[in-house]
């Protein structure tokens, strides 16, 4: 029989341990949170990060081992298992493997409504001209098909892209065959007010399999007031669109955006249930973008962040609460935010992606070639503002697009790991770098933290998400990590201890 | 249930791997196989072509170059099918596989590289895995019908390095519809060209089953008696990972192990986020664990809050959970779902207060070797 | 907080005060790093004067305006700018220590497969490998890893 060795042999040699990389910032009066490389995360008593910073921890103090697992710390008694922390951080970079998987394409300028946040340059509904020629379309496809991953998404958007048909019908009929020769995955979305809606329309998405994404603003009167179009009707043309498209398409390919504005910020129940009336069982409670037409209009869009994150607290209870009722709905920002906090992915979600996603994950070909970074760098455009425009495709290749000087320029500012400020903060893993956002706010890609509507909202929301996740109740917490792992409540309590 | 018996053995010098019939053959049956026998009185009394006779009366001085092992103890539980091993030395017959069991297994050396305070299972440092592979070998050519399930076992299979790999090739082509898992402490899949040819033999049904018992290295080593074990389990189920391989970690519930409960949920969502099951498992009181009870005991029903925040965790992140060796009248309701009838079918019995209880037909009873240190609350469940 | 500072003085209309702060302790890194952090509210100006950091702070808004009816006071700000300069201390800290294994991390992350890893610590083997079957009756497992 062998004999067993005692537990003081597994220790290390002295109380000595040294430092993995991690950031960390006080999170309210009693507490503060540690973060490392890869997201992991500890709750812990303030004057925690100083104790082990100045080397006075105990192995035998309670939380040296939490810290250990957590990669935070490591001594000689055993390997800091890099490798394992290297697979992790790999994994949250993942995102960036196979370049650009979204591929915008502005097929005409021409619009009905005239929505006071619009990003685009609308013209009436009658202007031929800025629709996307055919030339442009084969270019702009062939150039999409470049891009190395094995599943892209094409969204046609506009203006109102259903008033140039004609140009999406053909736009599809060389995507599709074009993805199949390269075995590519393609995904197509058309973003839409849905006041064109036809039957033929509808018959053609039916058999393209395509998806229908269109916007709700909330009840008549918020949708009305922020959507204006000739008629007036533009909340009752949408429900109507909505109907028929589920009918035509089934209810999963057909999706719902809302836009925020001074109105919204005052209703955010309200906009909530008319999502739950329309039967919708996801809903996304962002900010209004500071571009196009918005900026113009600004006294009627214009709103300081506080505003915006009452609304999305508000809502965000509500939308629990009904969670709680039965009622499935997740809120998508939140959803992202906490897949980045508690899962082993990072995001696909192109605002919070470090390195940005401008160019990197998406691009946008606009009516006349013009390729930009994003489509708030299309935006830009219109006020004669080019930083972000990265070519044509009509004169430039691929590879001149991503080597264009717009496209270095945009590099720079796009690691939030190397931003003034965000290289400090505890919550980058979480974030992202939005260089068109710093630039369109502030005048420069980098942007200024401390006053930057990017920084100062999504700190706050993931401050307000980490109070859930340490002190909201059980449901919410089931509800939270239901919508991650998506499952509703009753499925996940279904797999949890009942 | 008897698995093992001994008698005189004649007639051999190696240990001889049989399939027993306890109704004679014809000529061209009897290759491979052992008939049992009352006596060599039996009649007909043609014993040619047989590879060995197990009888259990006495064998004097008759003349029969069969191999033989008389005086055997018991042979009422040889059944037709069985396969048994004969050992020339000690004349013991080892029953390695009956086809009418749902666990079988294949016990691949008592060498292990760890030491386990509670294993169940103690190694022996004899070198006995060129002997048991062989004998391996011939039992895979043996099982008939095929077994559903193979749990491969020891000691630790992967010191049997190429031979293990051999086995596992040999499985694959002989029955491939026989779901194989095989329990391992993992350590030496850190080696990534090992795991890779482990990797390379495609077995298409197959799965391992890896202890993990905390979530930092000293507790975790001091467990498991051996220094760099953590390290090393890690390392290599992240190469199994790679490879694609089915993983199941499991968990012994004892007094070192329960303190750090929840945190091990949490590194195993963290860093271990490609395991298919993630197994708790009752203390069995056999093997180490008796020595080591002073470190290892805390009633089952004095850490039903940790297990249960532990499976919410795992469960909430999405990982399948399973509960093994608790009776049902200790575990909280609320666990109960998770729980699995696994203890094989030679262990497991039932008390006295068991008879009264409505939840019996579900619950996996006890081990038959666990009378002492029974959780104060076995009770009936109304 | 566990270190004190020297002193902080104030002008008459307490509109602009001046911190002074050793240099030992405070890197002039970890002191602009957390000024940044408050641009919105404060000015900041950075001066080295010998052993000390002098810090002059003054308000970016002094008066209350429609937007902003109450005004935080200047000292009001002390104890969270103390903070900053310490938690910011920290930050640089942390960062010098941890900056070439974290180099290390990032280039395992994205170099290709095998390629950065490090073997496995220590050793499978058994006792039986090692030779270390001292008796049939009596094994002892010792820490000994063969080279």
């Amino acid at each position: 029989m062998r004999s067993f060795t005692g537990i003081a042999d597994f220790k290390p040699t002295d109380g000595s341990y040294r430092l993995l990389p991690f950031r960390f910032h006080r999170l309210d009066k009693l507490n503060e949170i540690l973060v490392n490389e890869c997201g992991e995360f500890v709750v812990a008593p303030l004057g925690t990060t100083e104790t082990i910073v100045r080397k006075k921890l105990l192995p035998t103090d309670n939380i040296y081992p939490t810290l250990k697992a957590k990669h935070f710390i490591y001594d000689d008694y055993s390997s800091a298992l890099l490798d394992v922390l290297a697979s992790k951080y790999r994994t949250k970079f993942d995102f960036i493997h196979g370049s650009t998987k979204l591929h915008i394409f502005v097929v005409t300028l021409r619009c009905d409504h005239s929505c006071h946040y619009c990003q685009v340059s609308r013209q009436t509904v009658n202007k031929g001209e800025f629709d996307m020629p055919r030339e442009v379309a084969e270019a702009a496809v062939k150039m999409m098909l470049e891009t190395p991953s094995p599943h892209i998404t094409l969204e046609l958007q506009g203006g109102e892209p259903l008033l140039a048909f004609d140009t999406i019908k053909y736009i599809v009929s060389i995507a599709k065959p074009g993805a199949a020769r390269l075995s590519k995955e393609l995904d197509i979305v058309i973003t839409s007010n849905l006041a064109f809606l036809t039957d033929e329309i509808l018959d053609y998405c039916n058999a393209e399999e395509i998806k229908l994404s269109s916007s709700l603003d909330g009840p008549e009167f918020i949708h009305n007031a922020n959507r204006p179009r000739p008629g007036g009707d533009s909340y009752r043309v949408a429900v109507e669109g909505i109907k028929r498209a589920r009918r035509a398409l089934g209810a999963n390919r057909v999706a719902a955006l809302m836009t925020t504005t001074q109105l919204s910020l005052q209703h955010p129940r309200e906009i909530i249930d008319e999502y739950v009336r329309q039967s919708f069982h996801t809903i996304f409670l962002r900010p209004i973008s500071p571009y196009g037409f918005a900026v113009k209009s600004s006294h009627r869009t214009g709103y300081d962040m506080d505003a915006f994150l009452e609304f999305y607290v508000t809502g965000l209870n509500h939308i629990i609460d009904l969670n709680r009722k039965g009622y499935s709905l997740t809120e998508i920002y939140t959803k992202i935010l906490l897949q980045k906090i508690l899962m082993p992915e990072g995001t696909g979600y192109v605002d919070l992606q470090s390195p940005s996603g401008a160019g990197l994950n998406v691009l946008v070909y606009n009516y006349d070639g013009d390729v930009y970074a994003t489509d708030e760098a299309r935006m830009l455009a219109e006020m004669q503002d080019y930083t972000f425009k990265l070519g044509n495709v009509l004169k430039h290749s691929r590879a001149q697009i991503f080597t264009s000087p717009a496209f270095v320029n945009l590099l720079q500012a796009a690691c939030n790991q190397s931003l003034p400020g965000c290289s400090d903060c505890a919550f980058q893993p979480y974030c992202g770098a939005d260089p068109v956002y710093h630039h369109a706010t502030q005048g420069d890609m980098i942007g200024h933290r401390a006053t930057s509507g990017f920084c100062k909202r999504n700190m706050r929301v993931i401050e307000h998400l980490f109070s859930l996740l340490q002190n909201g109740d059980p449901d919410t917490q089931d509800i939270l990590w239901g919508w991650v792992t998506d499952r509703n409540l009753a499925e996940i309590r279904a797999d949890i201890p009942q | 249930m008897r698995l093992h018996t001994a008698g005189t053995a004649r007639g051999f010098r190696k240990p001889l791997v049989v399939r027993v019939t306890t109704e004679p053959l014809t000529d061209i049956e009897r290759k491979d196989a052992a008939l049992v026998l009352l006596s060599l009185d039996a009649v007909p009394n043609d014993f040619r072509g047989y590879a060995a006779l197990i009888i259990q009366g006495k064998v004097d001085g008759q003349s029969i170059s069969t191999p033989l092992i008389h005086s055997v103890r018991d042979i009422d539980h040889l059944s037709s099918g069985h396969v048994v091993v004969l050992e020339p030395l000690n004349g013991f017959i080892r029953t390695l596989y009956r086809p009418e069991s749902r666990h079988n297994t294949l016990f691949a050396t008592e060498r292990c590289n760890s030491n386990c305070l509670m294993c169940s299972q103690p190694p022996s440092d004899k070198d006995d895995i060129a002997a048991l592979s062989e004998r391996n070998l011939k039992l895979i050519d043996l099982m008939s019908p095929a077994p559903e399930y193979l749990c491969i076992t020891g000691g630790e299979p992967t010191l049997l390095g190429d031979r293990l790999l051999t086995i596992l090739g040999k499985l694959r082509d002989v029955m491939p519809c026989t779901y194989v898992h095989m329990l391992t402490n993992g350590r030496r899949f850190a080696w990534a060209n090992f795991t890779s040819d482990f990797a390379g033999v495609r077995h298409p049904s197959f799965s391992v089953g890896i202890p993990l018992y905390a979530d930092h290295a000293a507790l975790h080593d001091y467990i498991v008696q051996a220094r760099n074990a953590f390290d090393q389990t890690i390392l290599g189920l992240h190469q199994l990972a790679r490879h694609g391989v089915e993983i199941e970690i499991r968990i012994v519930l004892h007094a070192l192990t329960v303190p750090r409960l929840v945190h091990l949920a949490e590194y195993i969502c963290r860093n271990l986020t490609f395991v298919d099951h993630v197994s708790f498992m009752g203390m069995e009181h056999i093997g180490y664990a008796p020595r080591n009870m002073d470190e290892l005991w805390i009633d089952p029903v004095d850490y039903q809050e940790q297990l249960e925040k532990s499976v919410a965790f795992l469960a909430r992140f999405g990982i399948d959970v399973r509960i093994y060796n608790l009776q049902l009248c200790v575990l909280k309701p609320s666990l109960w779902k998770y729980s699995k009838q696994a203890i094989s079918d030679w262990k497991n019995t039932f008390t006295g207060v068991c008879q009264a209880c409505s939840v019996r037909d579900r619950c996996g009873g006890f081990f038959h070797w666990n009378t002492q240190a029974q959780s104060r609350g076995i009770h009936a469940v109304a | 907080m566990s270190i004190e500072f020297e002193c902080v003085e104030f002008d008459d209309q307490r509109s602009v005060a001046t911190i002074s702060i050793d240099k030992k302790v405070y890197s002039k890194s970890a002191v602009l790093r957390a000024c940044y952090w408050f641009g919105k509210d404060l000015y900041f100006h950075v001066e080295e004067s010998g052993d000390s950091l002098r810090i002059r702070v003054a308000l970016r808004v002094a008066s209350p305006t429609l937007n902003q009816p109450r005004i935080k006071k200047l000292d009001e700000w002390m104890p969270e700018i103390f903070d900053a300069f310490v938690d910011s201390q920290l930050r640089v800290e942390i960062q010098a220590e941890t900056a070439g294994v974290r180099e290390l991390i990032i280039a395992k992350a994205f170099a290709e497969s095998g390629v950065l890893e490090d073997p496995p610590p220590g050793t499978f083997a058994d006792p039986v490998t090692l030779g270390n079957v001292e008796s049939k009756r009596l094994i002892k497992i010792t820490n000994k890893q063969p080279e």
